[in-house]
């Protein structure tokens, strides 16, 4: 007999391998609907992970950046911040001192000579600063303030310019002792500090050591002005008096050059506010991008599940019916 | 003498119709055993007259099965290597997600990142040197893994093998029953049901032709050539391994390969077993390659620093570094800490992330081809598993249909009233004859 029925198990079969897909396509799709991204990643990019990965790399980078240029620019605003401690402190003194009408009496010398010692005080500590547990103006050691305090750099220059009889003298001491002593006794600090790296390719130098020729020059002028108050060329009126007006002379060459370097480091903290604005902008981009790769259309995906849920819906009741038409019921 | 034929004639349609409601009753029952083939019975005209059973027919069909066996073992193998594959890519885990190889070497990016711009923070410091750490330690996991997946197939094979073993042998002994029972002329088709399950599993692993001999014997021989079974079941062999390390391959001879009767079997056809020997001398060994390709990339970028390097137990942080993360700044031979600010080596340690390809890239490399090979091979097996489906329907659609034996049922129990009804009337005539 040639048998052209189908048989109990194959109609079991079949409904049995229906719903097992039907299942597996309601489960990816409905995680597809909730997450709204590709269940499976690898499909979603075609085995390629190479924009992907380029991508969350970029992302990862920016991020880590971003915390590089707030700290960056967090260092960078301190110093411009103790710079102008530093103009503060030394306010029109320069120009009082060099003027010879207000060194025209001892007595007004002394007087300058006092608001000299205050604003070297002063502009020591500004340059000991530190900013996030860092010291600004000592270069790579930050761990400790970049100069030794204004007792002991003035105690040195006392000594070294003791056996000047003029002004001129001193000064050239005071000179010798900056260009030679000054990095041994004064300066603690190390090595100018590598610039600070914000980006793949962006490198920004905006960080300034004590060293720094106009911080020095400053110190100079302030120091000889200082040295006044500590009873330098005793008795010799006129030469404090030249003294008075070399070290204001001194102090305004000083002043012109801090302008410019914080004119420098006004232009690096301008390119790290830029870097800071490009990072969020690419972050955005790229997340953008990103979701591009990996979302799932959220209306397709939800209309799919729908239809699958229909689906299985009738392949249950297909099987009910078809369990029900049997021929031993009804004999 | 003619009234004693029919009455002959009548017990051989009652015996015929009760022997096939047996065979309908064995049919029903048998409904959803998925080893049992339909049997229908014969019958021819008695010579004596009357109706006799010639044999019990097990309804199969054979090109049906053999292309079935072929598709089963081709999706059972196909989706072995994409479960082997599936896994792998979920242990490197894909860009982005965390805890993946790619955002574990970003995050190494990140924190270095993070230690260069803040070098004096012995908590940056310590965070790259734990992030190398964590990396080198997913990078061995992975190695790990594969390794272990290799042992599994390794385990897997000898445990196939003791299975194949043991079917052939089983097989051979039914065959000895079915020639000498199917001579005497008695029903073999339960032996024949047995036989086919048992041959069933030996297909799913390495796929085989079945060759009927004249006795009902059945030999079998693999798909390139080799006799697996001809009158005696032959041997195979195989010694498994007790550990799986990377440098043990089937070509150093640490691994064992298949010996059928002593002689090497190496073209095992499309099967399971084939697939398991694939998993651990060709895919596993492709996978380890690439993973060590990925850390002697991670070693060369950081060559120097001691942040990874390659240990006995595969990558490490050099433990000078891990007990004082300030070398990472002052480089690992510096006597004492250098100056704090000093971000030197560690600027170029970020830079040196980014040589080449980038060590990122290098991950993603790793990644794409896994899972490139992954979609490929998971593609094969659900195109084998769609075609093993549509085969086994056809097969299980020659299968016991209830519907049509109880429509037998209802012919058979007719013909043996009908049957019982002539032996009445007989019985009438004789008593007739009898009270004459």
């Amino acid at each position: 007999m040639a048998s052209i029925t189908l048989a109990d198990m194959a109609q079991n079969f079949a409904l049995r391998r229906h719903n097992t897909s039907l299942q597996s396509d309601l489960q990816r799709l409905s995680q597809e609907t909730v997450t709204g991204l590709a269940a499976d990643t690898g499909r979603a990019v075609g085995g390629d992970f190479t924009e992907l990965s380029a991508i969350t790399g970029s992302l990862s980078r920016l991020e880590a950046y971003g915390t590089a240029v707030t700290l960056a620019a967090t260092l960078t605003a301190g110093t411009q911040g103790a710079l102008a401690a530093i103009d503060n402190a030394i306010g029109g003194l320069g120009t009082e001192m060099s003027n010879p009408t207000m060194t025209g009496t001892a007595s007004s010398v002394d007087t300058l000579g006092k608001t000299a010692l205050h604003a070297f005080q002063a502009t020591v500590s500004a340059l000991n600063t530190g900013v996030s547990g860092q010291s600004l103006f000592g270069g790579t050691e930050v761990n400790r303030p970049a100069l030794a305090d204004a007792e002991t750099i003035l105690s040195a220059l006392q000594n070294a310019t003791a056996t000047a009889g003029t002004a001129e003298e001193l000064e050239a001491a005071v000179n010798d002792w900056f260009a030679s002593d000054f990095t041994m006794v004064a300066y603690k600090g190390g090595a100018e500090r590598a610039p600070y790296t914000v980006g793949e390719n962006d490198r920004v130098q905006a960080s300034v050591t004590a060293t720094d020729p106009a911080l020095v020059q400053t110190l100079k002028g302030l120091a000889m002005g200082a040295l006044l108050s500590r009873g330098a060329l005793a008795g010799q009126t006129e030469e404090r008096q030249d003294l008075a007006q070399r070290a204001g002379g001194a102090i305004l060459k000083g002043g012109d050059e801090r302008t410019d370097l914080m004119a420098r480091i006004g232009a690096g903290e301008a390119r790290l506010s830029n870097i800071q604005t490009r990072n969020t902008a690419q972050i955005a981009a790229l997340e953008l991008a990103r979701t591009d790769i990996l979302s799932v259309d959220n209306y397709e995906s939800a209309v799919r599940l729908e239809a699958t849920q229909t689906q299985i819906e009738t392949l249950y009741s297909v099987t009910a019916r078809l369990s029900q038409m049997s021929l031993a019921d009804f004999l | 003498m003619s009234l004693g034929s029919a009455l002959s004639i009548a017990q051989s349609g009652l015996n015929a119709a009760s022997r096939s409601a047996d065979l309908t009753s064995q049919n029903i029952a048998n409904a959803l055993n998925e080893g049992y083939a339909r049997r229908e019975m014969s019958l021819t005209t008695r010579a004596t007259g009357g109706v006799v059973v010639t044999g019990v027919t097990r309804f199969v069909d054979q090109a049906v099965t053999a292309d079935r066996r072929t598709a089963e073992a081709g999706s059972a193998g196909s989706t072995a290597r994409a479960g082997f594959l599936g896994d792998l890519e979920g242990a490197i885990g894909v860009a982005g997600a965390t805890g993946s190889l790619g955002s574990l070497v970003a995050g190494l990016e990140g924190a270095l990142i993070d230690a260069a711009s803040q070098p004096q923070s012995p908590t940056a410091l310590g965070t790259a040197v734990r992030a190398a750490d964590t990396l080198a330690e997913r990078v061995n996991t992975l190695g790990d893994t594969v390794q272990a997946a290799r042992l599994k197939a390794d385990g897997q094979i000898a445990t196939t093998v003791r299975g194949l073993n043991t079917a052939l042998k089983q097989v051979e002994a039914l065959n000895t029953q079915i020639a000498g029972l199917g001579g005497s002329g008695t029903d073999v088709t339960t032996l024949q049901d047995q036989r086919q399950a048992l041959v069933d599993t030996i297909a799913r692993q390495i796929p085989v032709r079945e060759v009927t001999r004249d006795d009902g014997r059945i030999a079998l021989v693999t798909q390139n050539g080799a006799t697996l079974l001809d009158g005696k079941a032959a041997t195979l062999s195989f010694s498994p391994a007790n550990a799986m390390t990377a440098g043990m391959t089937r070509e150093s001879g640490a691994l064992s390969g298949l010996t059928l009767n002593g002689h090497p079997l190496t073209k095992l056809g499309d099967g399971e077993l084939a697939a398991q020997f694939d998993i651990r001398d060709t895919l596993g060994v492709a996978a380890q390659a690439d993973l060590d390709a990925v850390a002697q990339d991670l070693t060369a970028r950081f060559a120097d620093s001691g942040l990874m390097e390659a240990g006995a137990d595969g990558l490490q942080v050099n433990a000078a570094l891990a007990d004082e993360p300030w070398r990472l700044r002052d480089g690992l031979d510096a006597v004492a800490e250098g100056a704090k600010g000093d971000a030197t080596r560690l600027s170029a340690l970020v830079a040196s992330m980014g040589d080449g390809r980038g060590a990122e890239g290098v991950a993603k490399d790793l990644l794409s081809s896994v899972s490139s090979a992954r979609i490929a091979t998971e593609d094969e097996a659900s195109f084998r598993t769609a075609q093993y489906d549509t085969l086994r329907t056809a097969e299980l659609a020659n299968g016991v249909d209830t519907d049509t034996e109880m429509t037998n049922l209802l012919v058979i129990q007719q013909a043996y009233s009908a049957n019982a009804k002539v032996i009445q009337a007989v019985d009438a005539m004789m008593n007739t004859l009898l009270e004459l």
